[in-house]
């Protein structure tokens, strides 16, 4: 059975860049276009990974992983961080709500991939 | 009259005197106006503002430049691949096949043929066998018949002894007669034998010469097809590569539309300021401005830096 992932941003061509190589890796995707539209997709189905952008119209990142890991079937659903932000006080944040890992865009899908690959639930 | 009024000519002329030194003396520079907030507010968020439009400019430049290079490599990489697998080498395969179809169906012709005289010689073969028991049989019937013209037989009745010898010289006849047939039968098997090995002998090198050139072409051809086959891997590869590349580049939509984001959203702060009476200062509109930055270029501008790309580690673990 193939691993599933939810992709969470505002940007469609960012959501697809990530689509793209995770679906080319085998993965199974799921998308959200903000974090308000991806607490609707935490309905229970299982996740193994979940990879959102910060800064998002609705409802952004950070808050969104804070009430995820509200959640009891979602507590330990690692959490990838992908953004412009490269400031530390926003990364100190990002821990502190229990992000695994910050990847700044522009990447590299392989980058991006070996990070999935790490963290990725079995 | 005039005398009294001397003074007046003497300040007229001094006034004229006075006007027209003025007027050749070069003119002073206008004093600066006093600086008003929304002029000191705008020297100093324009050239920002700027620098973030420069900024936006040149990433989207770049990114279409890439882009439009790394298209190019993909249509190139892709031609390459159509001709690898291009008309002319699908026709050389079908041509391989079929000149090996028709050498092979020459090489089970040949070999029916041996097959054909072997059964013929075999054939042959076994009717002299049949010749050679048949000879035996009567060989043995004449024993017998010897045997009964013995002691007793002999004397015992004149016309039984020349039943017998009638019986013994017709089975002598039979035996010269298939005793030549058999002669006969020996010299044809021995001739198609002796024709048979030259025969066999060719088709046997023919035949392993034939096998040697089919395999020889289905060789090269497996050779061409794993050179072709490493060639379209090279190349799926490359195009790879050149994917990867597209979705890095692609990405710089998002860094262009939040840098514009950004900046609509200080002009529109800036037309919701003009109508208030008091402005805030250059420094604390700045300072909110620079607050909202999320890259280290947008930063860079912020302080007055080049509108150049920071590269930076593209993951931290936690």
């Amino acid at each position: 059975m193939e691993k599933s992932i939810l992709i969470v941003d505002d940007s469609f061509s960012l959501r697809q860049t990530i689509s793209i190589a995770l679906k080319a890796a085998g993965y199974d995707v799921v998308e959200a276009s903000d974090g308000r539209e991806a607490l609707k997709k935490l309905d229970g189905r299982k996740f193994n990974l979940v990879i959102s952008d910060l800064n998002m119209p609705n409802m952004d990142g950070l808050d969104f992983v804070r009430e995820m890991k509200q959640m009891t079937a979602y507590r330990f659903t690692p959490v990838i961080m992908v953004t412009t932000e490269s400031g530390e006080t926003f990364k100190q944040e990002g821990r502190a709500a229990g992000i695994r890992a910050w990847v700044h865009k522009p990447f590299q899908p392989a980058v991006l991939l070996d990070a999935v690959a790490k963290l990725v639930l079995p | 009259m005039l005398a009294d009024r001397w003074w007046l000519g003497a300040l007229v002329g001094l006034f004229i005197g006075g006007a027209f030194y003025l007027t050749c003396l070069p003119a002073p520079a206008p004093p600066p106006p006093p600086p008003d907030g929304l002029a000191a507010l705008l020297h100093q968020v324009l050239p920002i503002w700027h620098g973030h439009v420069e900024l936006a400019r040149t990433q989207t430049q770049a990114a279409i430049d890439t882009l439009s290079a790394r298209f190019a490599a993909i249509n190139d990489r892709l031609g390459h691949s159509r001709q690898l697998s291009s008309e002319p080498r699908e026709v050389r395969m079908q041509q391989l096949l079929h000149d090996a179809d028709q050498q092979l169906a020459t090489l089970a012709q040949a070999l029916e043929r041996i097959l054909q005289s072997r059964q013929a010689l075999q054939g042959k073969l076994e009717g002299l066998a049949a010749a050679n028991d048949e000879i035996r049989q009567l060989a043995l019937q004449n024993e017998q018949l010897a045997g009964q013209t013995g002691v007793s037989d002999l004397l015992s009745s004149e016309q039984s002894w020349q039943q017998l010898a009638q019986r013994a010289a017709a089975n002598s006849r039979q035996i010269v007669l298939r005793t030549k047939a058999a002669r006969q039968q020996i010299q044809a098997a021995v001739i198609a034998a002796a024709q048979l090995p030259d025969g066999a002998d060719g088709v046997v090198e023919n035949s392993r010469a034939l096998i040697g050139q089919v395999l020889a072409g289905f060789g090269q051809a497996a050779t061409a097809l794993m050179a072709t086959v490493d060639q379209m891997a090279a190349e799926n590869r490359a195009v790879d590569q050149e994917v990867g590349e597209i979705l890095v580049n692609l990405q710089f939509q998002d860094r262009i539309g939040q840098i514009l984001e950004q900046l609509q959203g200080d002009i529109a702060r800036l037309q919701a300021s003009a109508c208030e009476a008091a402005l805030p200062s250059p420094q604390q509109w700045l300072a909110a401005l620079e607050q909202t930055y999320t890259t280290p270029e947008q930063r860079q501008v912020h302080v007055g830096g080049g509108a150049r790309l920071t590269p930076q580690a593209q993951v931290d673990f936690f």
